[in-house]
């Protein structure tokens, strides 16, 4: 590879710093660079931020070269920003500290003591590390990702990186010396010494021409107020949890932050650092013993805090491909089962839990709020998965809270005051509900709540906040969560001879705030069984699950795919209100006829709208289709339907879907002898059975001869 | 050419080679055993062999794979290497060019590996065979070894004083066996003759996990080094004063993952007569367990069990098995467990006391100040048997450690993995580790199986003579043969039929309707069916084989409803 030509850059990069502008708006050119300038000729700045995105826009091929080899760069943009400050100064500078007194002291002895007409610049005799009063530091290209630790190698050496990781250890900001300013007490003369290392070896011979001539063997003393500090802080970082390979212990790395990059992080902080990686350069035997080991270090030139949602949204966007997989035939069947794919079966239970993660759209109508997020109750039996489940969704949702009813901790579910031990001040601790914020809450054994959260948790179901008062303090947190609890039958197992109150043992006031109530049963059943055996042994034969299910997802696809939905914000078209309106209605009249055990009210209706906005977005649709309202009803069906269950298994013979099907549609034709085929498949559809099922069950009430379907499909004749 | 005199040098003008060489057994075993021989036996640099658990790792380290080396005087320039080795010898009149374009940095890795936790002492006897002769001659060459290590380091300490003393203090520091300040930290169960070395690894770093156990081939190095000084900030001053790099260093050239530590166990051992040997197993174990054979049926399944596939959490083979039921008798357990100690290459007894559960740590925690991963007692290796005592355990108050441990221990029961301390996150390892637990009522701890002793009153009052008349039928043929039946069957490459497969699946719609069995318990039948066909020396499952699983499952589960 040539040599680089590094004077041809410097001219480069110096047309770059006084021409790149950028034309906002208004059409107004903001130089970016030139006014950074001046406000460090002015002392109102330190450091000099140049974005490589920047140098990309004016020049690719010197943002690469800067990449690789940046510190040679930093270098030379250091030197042009020296040769350049002058001309910006366009006021007095007011002397900041000690050291800028100290210089101008110094340049205007130089001066007096020059011949008034000889050309000389004064400030050629100090080192320029002493006069520069800036830093120097590059951002990376925002195209390049933050990357793990590990992914760091000896071909990064030199080069500009950024990585991810979380601060274990920061040391006290401590001054280093940058430029050591020594005193001969002989002769009076000054010695600069410039230091590069961490460690350097003092001077004490006077160097200067008298000294020297005289032979006066002058001895040199530290000035440490004509010498120059930076600010110094070795930061060590480790790599995140979700970025070390199973098996291995996570990596770590030191951090060297210098000047203005110092005092940004504290351990504990997820941290994204960009900088220069290098080896860490030793003297003399050291580096003989341990085989020429070099350490090596992170000079940083931008350390930035990241915050959770920084953190969660970090992740790249899902590829072409990933997409294209998870929009294909029956992708919700596909997402659903993808859900804790080592239990088996339960796929409305999982479509909703789906639906919970993805979440319906919030409204704010004056001032009024109507949540979003979808509540599910699970109950049933023990040992059917139920916590399975919510371990699963707790893993899966990006941010999450998993307790129980019970609740260890003082803090418990809501949130508590501590007094602080130090100051005596209060504090608010906030508990599970606060710290699942924007996220899900999966409470277990939800029926064995204590009473005071059991209370607390009305309103975080309904308004979402937390009010507390508290030991003086009165204040409303946000507690935007959607609610998974898990709950168990007060006798043991679930008794359908009672209602839901009491078999739960919770308060209708509370169970109503769930949009679906879920009913697991554990019933035996032939082909069922069958099912699960085969799964089963299928697992234990091939160590894999059967290939005959849809292939589960990976958790981190999921998530994305999940996170992308939630940008969406969908509507409900005008026409379909109607539509809602009618079905809400009808569920209401059935709801009176039967005597249902659950609750039918104005909640379910919210319910619906929310299950429906909910679907729509899992679509990565802006509007509300009518199929989505259908499915939310069905949905809700079924969740009703898993607690009226055990009554109709009492009977001789548990109807079957053609005898349920039929009951529809004669219903729906009442006293007419005709009903259309849209109406039919659009009642059906809202009960929970698709198109292909009512086809069958049309068929074989025709071969009885119960009725008769026109040529086209279109109509339904009873006989 | 002889393995044993190998150089670093000669290592990597022909790596090929030699890697190939490495492969026939009778070749690696010509290389000395670390285990069994004090490292002060051997040269600097000598080819050896060692078996060990990677405790920790370090985060990679950069060297100088090649570089130039000139001659002040001559200007005669050569090429090193640094691989393979940490001293290079650079004479007075020599010097290292660092600016040299040629010079290739590559990366290597550190694992800290130590002798496996938990070993039982019949191992380390049988061990014993690859002991080195400790002759005269070899002290010797030993010695005059040290004292040449002394001369080049005055050479090499140079002009500058400060480092010749920083140097000399460090060379009457004993280098050779562990002598870490706190060596605790590593062996929550310190044994006599444990090793730790720092092995550096060059290639195929990233396939070594934490707790593998591996057989490590490479050159000893047990010059002392300086930890290289990082930064005059106090940070790492500490860091400084650990002689961590003191633990003599291997650089290692070949490894390979070990299935069992089994010493008997050679690659192609065939085991004969398995149905006689279970039987005698069984003879013992039910005498053991006072008579009762259910009891000692599921011991043996116990002892051979091991999980076999992991997946979304879901860990399948673990038999981790309480015992309740156990008499009152304080010598029973730890009776029963030198038996099990006999018959086991890996087993620790853990009396579940109040103060171990307080006062021990049971999950490895990150230390950062000196930054290294401090070990807990349940950093074990994989198929490492656990035998908690929990008729040990008193009425009293645990405190937040002991809780914490609680819950590490059901954990790893559950799911067979463990969440070790990194302080700022708590990040999860896979493990292996059977436990049984012996207790009066039904453990407080979880476990997949439970069996309630029924034991003999004769047995009970004549433990004593039982324990006697154990230790004289188990004759060393017999013990052997035993041992290698357990680690043998357990590796068997198992695997369900179609029939069999259909089978099951009728059985269990049977189970559903009669029992209304669960998942887990079908989970359960087949994990037992394996280790019923297994301990018969079967690779597939029988009918019959699941005929008795089921039995003894019924057997065990009237049990305990009575």
């Amino acid at each position: 590879m040539a040599r680089r030509d590094y004077d041809k850059d410097k001219e480069q990069l110096k047309t770059f710093l006084l021409e790149y502008c950028i034309t906002d708006n208004s059409g107004n050119k903001n130089f970016k660079y030139s006014n950074q300038l001046t406000k460090l000729a002015h002392r109102e700045q330190v450091g000099f931020w140049i974005e490589l995105d920047d140098v990309n826009d004016f020049d690719d091929d010197l943002a690469k070269a800067i990449q690789l080899n940046t510190r040679r760069y930093s270098n030379l943009v250091a030197d042009i920003v020296f040769e350049l400050l002058p001309t910006f100064v366009q006021k007095d500078v007011v002397a900041k500290d000690a050291l800028d007194v100290y210089i101008e002291h110094r340049l205007m002895m130089e001066n007096r003591l020059r011949q008034p007409n000889e050309q000389h610049d004064a400030r050629n005799k100090f080192p320029t590390e002493l006069m520069r009063r800036y830093e120097i530091y590059f951002q990376n290209l925002t195209t390049n990702k933050a990357v793990p630790i590990r992914e760091i190698k000896a071909e990064n050496i030199g080069t500009l990186v950024t990585v991810r990781g979380i601060v274990t250890r920061c040391t006290e900001v401590k001054p280093m010396m940058c430029v050591a300013t020594y005193t001969c007490d002989q002769c009076g003369a000054e010695t600069y010494q410039p230091i590069n290392a961490l460690s350097f070896m003092p001077i004490d011979m006077c160097q200067s021409d008298d000294c020297k001539t005289n032979k006066s063997g002058g001895r040199l003393y530290l000035q440490t107020r004509g010498s120059k500090f930076v600010k110094f802080q070795e930061v060590k970082i480790q790599e995140q949890s979700d970025q070390v390979p199973v098996g291995h212990i996570p990596r770590t790395l030191t951090i060297f932050c210098r000047g203005e990059v110092t005092r940004m992080a504290l351990p504990g902080d997820h941290i994204a650092v960009t900088g220069v990686f290098l080896p860490l350069i030793k003297q003399g035997f050291k580096q003989i013993m341990g085989g020429l080991l070099s350490e090596t270090y992170l000079e940083a030139h931008k350390l930035v805090s990241l915050n959770k949602l920084d953190l969660e949204n970090s992740d790249d966007p899902l590829t072409a491909e990933e997409l294209a997989t998870l929009t294909g035939e029956d992708f919700y069947t596909k997402l659903a089962l993808s859900l804790a794919p080592e239990i088996y079966g339960h796929l409305d239970v999982k479509k909703a839990l789906l639906l919970l993660l993805v979440g319906g759209v919030d409204k704010r109508p004056d001032g009024m709020k109507i949540r979003g997020n979808i509540n599910i109750c699970l109950m049933g039996d023990p040992g059917v998965a139920k916590s399975q489940l919510l371990g699963y969704i707790n893993r899966l949702a990006p941010r999450s809270q998993y307790t129980t009813g019970r609740g260890s901790s003082g803090v418990g579910l809501t949130a508590s005051v501590m007094k602080d031990p130090m100051t005596g001040e209060m504090m608010l601790e906030g508990g599970a509900l606060v710290l699942a914020d924007q996220g899900v809450c999966c409470i277990d054994e939800f029926d064995k709540m204590a009473d005071e959260d059991r209370t607390a948790i009305h309103e975080v179901m309904e308004q979402q906040t937390i009010s507390i008062a508290k030991a003086g303090i009165m204040t409303t947190l946000n507690a935007r969560v959607s609610i998974l609890a898990a709950a168990n039958p007060a006798y043991g197992r679930y008794n359908p001879k009672r209602t839901i109150e009491q078999n739960i043992q919770l308060p209708a006031a509370l169970l109503s705030r769930f949009d679906l109530l879920w009913l697991i049963q554990d019933k035996a059943n032939r082909d069922n069984d069958l099912n699960l055996a085969r799964h089963i042994t299928y697992v234990h034969q091939h160590s894999k699950q059967p290939p005959t299910l849809v292939e589960a997802l990976d958790m981190k696809v999921m998530r994305k795919y999940i996170s992308m939905c939630k940008m969406k914000d969908p509507a409900i078209p005008e026409e379909l209100t109607d539509f809602i309106v009618s079905a809400y209605v009808e569920l209401r009249i059935e709801a009176r006829n039967s005597k249902d055990m659950t609750f039918t009210s104005a909640r379910n209706l919210l319910g619906i709208l929310r299950l429906s906005t909910a679907l729509a977005r899992l679509r990565l649709s802006n509007i509300v289709e009518k199929d989505d309202v259908n499915e939310a009803i069905r949905l809700m069906e079924m969740s009703k339907d898993s607690l009226k269950h055990t009554f109709e298994n009492q009977g001789q013979r548990p109807p079957n879907v053609n005898d349920k099907i039929f009951a529809i549609i004669s219903e729906l034709a009442g006293d007419n002898k005709t009903v259309t085929m849209s109406a039919v498949l659009e009642k059906c559809a809202s009960k929970g059975y698709n198109p292909d099922l009512v086809d069958a069950c049309i068929d074989e009430y025709e071969e009885l001869n119960v009725w008769l379907i026109n040529q086209t499909r279109t109509k339904l004749t009873f006989i | 050419m002889d393995i044993e005199t190998l150089t670093p040098r000669q290592w990597i003008e022909n790596e090929e080679a030699y890697t190939k060489l490495l492969e026939d057994q009778n070749i690696r075993d010509k290389i000395p055993f670390l285990n069994v021989n004090k490292t002060e036996h051997f040269k600097n640099l000598s080819l050896v062999k060692f078996y060990g658990m990677v405790q920790d790792m370090d985060s990679p380290e950069y060297y100088l794979e090649k570089f130039e080396v000139i001659n002040k005087i001559t200007k005669q320039s050569t090429y090193v290497t640094g691989k393979y080795n940490e001293n290079i010898t650079v004479e007075d009149n020599e010097y290292v060019n660092f600016e040299n374009s040629s010079n290739i940095t590559s990366e290597r890795q550190t694992f800290v590996v130590i002798s496996v936790p938990a070993i039982n002492s019949w191992v380390h006897t049988l061990d014993g065979k690859f002991r080195l002769d400790v002759t005269k001659n070899m002290q010797t060459e030993f010695s005059s070894n040290k004292r040449a290590y002394e001369e080049t380091m005055d050479v090499e300490a140079g002009p500058s004083n400060v480092e010749k003393k920083v140097c000399s203090e460090v060379s009457k520091a004993p280098y050779t066996k562990s002598t870490s300040s706190n060596p605790k930290d590593i062996f929550p169960f310190p044994k006599e003759g444990e090793q730790v070395f720092h092995i550096k690894l060059y290639t195929n770093q990233d396939k070594l996990k934490i707790n593998d156990v591996c057989e490590f081939v490479g050159f000893l190095d047990t010059f002392p080094t300086l930890i290289p000084e990082v930064c005059d900030a106090q940070m790492d001053t500490d860091a400084l004063n650990a002689p961590a790099s003191l633990y003599p260093r291997i650089h290692c050239v070949n490894y390979k993952k070990m299935k069992h530590n089994n010493p008997l166990l050679e690659e192609d051992t065939k085991i004969e007569n398995i149905d006689v040997l279970r039987k005698d197993l069984l003879v013992v174990l039910t005498q053991l367990l006072l008579g009762d054979e259910l009891a000692a049926e599921y011991l043996l399944y116990h002892l051979i069990s091991q999980v076999y596939l992991r997946r979304d959490g879901l860990a399948l083979g673990k038999f981790s098995l309480n015992i309740s039921n156990i008499p009152s008798l304080p010598s029973y357990p730890i009776g029963l467990y030198k038996f099990i100690e006999k018959l086991l290459p890996k087993s620790i007894y853990l009396p579940m006391t109040l103060e171990n559960l307080n006062d021990l740590t049971f999950v490895p925690k990150k230390n950062y100040e000196l930054n290294y991963l401090s070990s807990g007692v349940l950093q074990l290796s994989n198929n490492t048997h656990v035998v908690l005592d929990e008729t040990k355990l008193s009425p009293g108050k645990l405190n937040e450690a002991g809780l914490s441990n609680i819950k590490a221990l059901s954990s790893c029961i559950k799911h067979q993995s463990l969440h070790y301390d990194f302080k700022f996150y708590p990040l999860e390892f896979d493990c292996d580790i059977p436990f049984l637990i012996l207790s009066e009522g039904k453990s407080m701890i979880p476990s997949d199986v439970h069996v309630v002793l029924q034991p003999d009153e004769m047995c009970l009052n004549n433990f004593k003579e039982i324990v006697e008349a154990a230790d004289h039928f188990l004759k060393p043929d017999l013990l052997n043969n035993i041992r290698k039946y357990l680690t043998s069957v357990r590796l068997i490459d198992y695997s369900l039929s179609e029939e069999i497969e259909t089978f099951i699946q009728d059985e269990f719609v049977k189970m559903r309707q009669d029992k209304n069995a669960t998942i887990d318990d079908l989970h359960g039948m087949l994990i037992l069916a394996r280790l019923v066909s297994i301990s018969e020396g079967k690779k597939t499952l029988g009918e019959s084989a699941w005929k008795k699983a089921s039995e003894i499952e019924e057997t065990r589960k009237i049990r305990i409803k009575n």
